[in-house]
């Protein structure tokens, strides 16, 4: 067969030498080069934590939150949900809308200093004080997921953080426990109402981004859409249930928001947990629960439900009435503040996931 | 008989097309780019490209955000050769290496990238020809049906040792298959004028992934190419092919363990120029774009800025002992 090679060899060396244009000499992947921890190893299971695929601040943080009022809020429909912040008079929310988008807020209220995170695929919200070690620190989305889990990562250290176990759980902070900041979650339609003044963070948030879009689809509702593996599960409820998850010393308990009273408004459980004598104040109406000690200034408190419409969360014995955040709003106690007790709002699969055998 | 059952087998395919899907982004283009035309029993061609896919534009829907902070590429080599048994039978193959890109704008300066590079799927296509061209023809169809080979790794892992997300590997980790035609209609304006169009659909299989822990389906895929090209003299020796071609795509959502996943698939329209150089009838050079006309992704996604590419074609006959003397 009379074949001229020239031509393949031609075809041939195009082919081979086409990847060789580029400059990354290693064929191995590479990634993380806008800082790498000093420490690598992990505290969480290294094979079980996931790259969710925007990568490091591909889901941007807001770092120059603004706010608006309540009054001037025409992005929020009275189901959706917002996570509700107070330090001293200044109270702020942060609507599901914007965070499902961003999942960090950097703020600062007053003299704190507050990373407002929030996780769209565990529902999850918590306050971390952003002061570490006495050095001021934001965070960042670091694009992994563990049990399904926001991982934020802070940009002093580049250290990766685990949302639910509170946490530092790689790079120099490993081992460093987050300094929760209370927080509360409820409905919008509740919220307007009870804090009319509030200060409500604005779709101006320096990205652009379609706020009135949920960009998970079927997810918060449907029970088999999980996106990434998680390490426990339970049957006892429906995946996407919401539940306030309790932690007392090494005792953690789910209350089921769904399971508190319609009639009765708010329902008051009291209950000793984990040697404490704790309050869990709930309303399936309004989406809300929250928890705190039952115990102000050594006395030990029996409340009954409050009339939310008016603002009053619960009452005790001594005729204080407390307002959502555990605020004495009147009565001998006005203006003291109810401890909380280590809480947060998320889907009953990723508590089963974090805290195997938790109580409900 | 035969030709009855290969057009059923074809039909079938193309009859579970979703006509509403949604598309993913940064796939390998593996089946947009078999192209090779039936030619004489005997022939082999051999096509070498170079696909370079730029998705900067992050979309919600059909809505274009400002927002340039992340940048996805996709750099694909594509090895494809045709083997025409007879005029009737061909077997086609195309191999894949592929370089994923991954780069993000962090919020205090910097750059966040992840890289990586792998051999990719393959495809063997089994054509067969159902009208030649011929003096009394002017018209070719040919269909092919075939395997997507899983070649390509789907473990890799970033240098964290963390395991890389789906669309960032070069595999797929699933058999697939693809059933694939081309028509082209010759002499339409003038003899050198020629209108083509081919389609693909891949229909795709489930694969484990993340620590073989989910069951991972990329969404199936549908894409047809369709438009005009002509001949043009350049000197006396040479000529070239301008073309004017538009690609439809669609993708439907992959899904997780059985859920659709909603930041994945869409549906895309492109304008394809491009224009050939031919040396020889058995040696050309192509070089090619994508310009989207149309995106509308799932969720949010980034997607197709633009694409470009570039591809070697060379021809012999092994039973004339010399080359062949066929327009592309």
């Amino acid at each position: 067969m009379n074949i001229s090679v020239k031509p393949i060899i031609l075809l041939l060396a195009c082919f081979v030498w086409l990847p060789s244009c580029n400059d990354d000499t290693n064929p191995g992947p590479t990634s993380g080069q806008g800082g790498v921890p000093t420490n690598n190893s992990w505290l969480i299971p290294q094979e079980l934590v996931f790259d969710g695929g925007p990568g490091k601040d591909g889901i941007p943080s807001i770092d120059n939150p603004a706010f608006i009022s309540v009054n001037e809020v025409d992005f929020l429909d009275d189901n959706d949900l917002i996570i509700g912040f107070r330090e001293g008079d200044v109270v702020r929310g942060y609507p599901h809308p914007i965070l499902d988008w961003h999942e960090i807020v950097n703020d600062e209220v007053g003299n704190t200093k507050i990373a407002l995170t929030y996780c769209p695929l565990t529902g999850t919200a918590s306050g971390w004080n952003r002061v570490i070690n006495g050095t001021e620190t934001t965070f960042g989305v670091s694009g992994l997921l563990y049990n399904t889990n926001l991982i934020p990562y802070d940009r002093n250290t580049d250290s990766n953080w685990s949302q639910m176990r509170l946490d530092c759980v790689q790079g120099t902070l490993r081992g460093t426990a987050v300094d929760l900041l209370p927080v509360i979650e409820t409905s919008w339609s509740t919220w307007k109402k009870l804090y009319p003044t509030a200060e409500v963070l604005s779709t101006n948030t320096g990205f652009s981004r379609n706020y009135s879009r949920y960009p998970y689809g079927d997810y918060r509702t449907n029970d088999n859409n999980l996106i990434f593996p998680v390490t426990n599960e339970d049957g006892r409820l429906g995946r996407k249930e919401r539940v306030l998850g309790v932690q007392v010393g090494t005792f953690t308990k789910a209350y089921h928001i769904a399971s508190f009273n319609t009639t009765l408004g708010v329902e008051i459980r009291q209950e000793a947990l984990g040697g404490e004598q704790i309050v869990v104040a709930g309303s399936s109406t309004d989406n809300l629960a929250v928890a705190f000690l039952s115990t102000l200034n050594g006395e030990q408190l029996s409340f009954e439900a409050g009339d939310l419409a008016t603002g009053v969360l619960m009452t005790d014995q001594n005729g204080n009435a407390y307002d959502m955040f555990g605020r004495a709003i009147s009565g001998p106690n006005q203006g003291q503040q109810l401890e909380n007790v280590r809480s947060f709002i998320g889907f009953w699969f990723a508590w089963a996931a974090f805290f195997p055998n938790l109580s409900l | 008989m035969i030709r009855i059952c290969i057009l059923l087998t074809i039909l079938w395919g193309f009859a579970s097309l979703p006509l509403w899907g949604q598309c993913c982004s940064g796939g390998v283009p593996i089946a947009s780019n078999l192209g090779l035309t039936a030619k004489p029993g005997g022939t082999l061609q051999l096509q070498a490209t170079y696909d370079y896919n730029n998705l900067t534009d992050f979309f919600t829907g059909t809505e274009e955000l400002d927002d340039d902070t992340r940048i996805r590429i996709t750099h694909s080599w594509l090895l494809e050769a045709n083997y025409d048994f007879s005029s009737a039978f061909a077997i086609n193959t195309l191999f894949s290496y592929v370089r994923q890109e991954r780069r993000i704008k962090l919020q205090l300066g910097g750059i966040d990238e992840t890289v990586n590079t792998g051999v990719g799927d393959a495809i063997i296509l089994f054509k067969y020809n159902v009208f030649h061209k011929n003096p009394q023809s002017k018209t070719q169809l040919t269909i092919g049906v075939g395997p997507k080979l899983p070649l390509g790794r789907i473990d890799f892992l970033d240098n964290n040792g963390i395991l890389l997300p789906a669309d960032l590997q070069p595999g797929t980790g699933a058999w697939d298959a693809l059933f694939w035609t081309n028509f082209n209609q010759f002499d339409i304006l003038r003899p050198t004028t020629l209108f083509t169009a081919i389609a693909s659909f891949r229909a795709t299989s489930t694969a484990l992934r993340n620590n073989e822990i989910q069951d991972y389906k990329f969404g199936n895929e549908f894409q047809i190419q369709a438009g005009i090209s002509d001949r043009f003299l350049l000197g006396n020796k040479y000529s070239i092919d301008p073309s004017i071609l538009f690609r439809f795509r669609t993708v439907e959502k992959d899904l997780i363990d059985g859920v659709a996943f909603e930041s994945t698939g869409g549906t895309y329209f492109f304008w394809v120029p491009s224009i050939s150089l031919n040396f020889s009838p058995t040696l050309s050079v192509r070089a090619f774009g994508n310009i989207p006309l149309y995106r509308e992704v799932g969720g949010g996604q980034v997607t197709t800025s633009y694409k470009l590419g570039f591809s070697v074609y060379y021809s012999l006959n092994t039973r004339k002992n010399t080359f062949l003397n066929i327009p592309n």
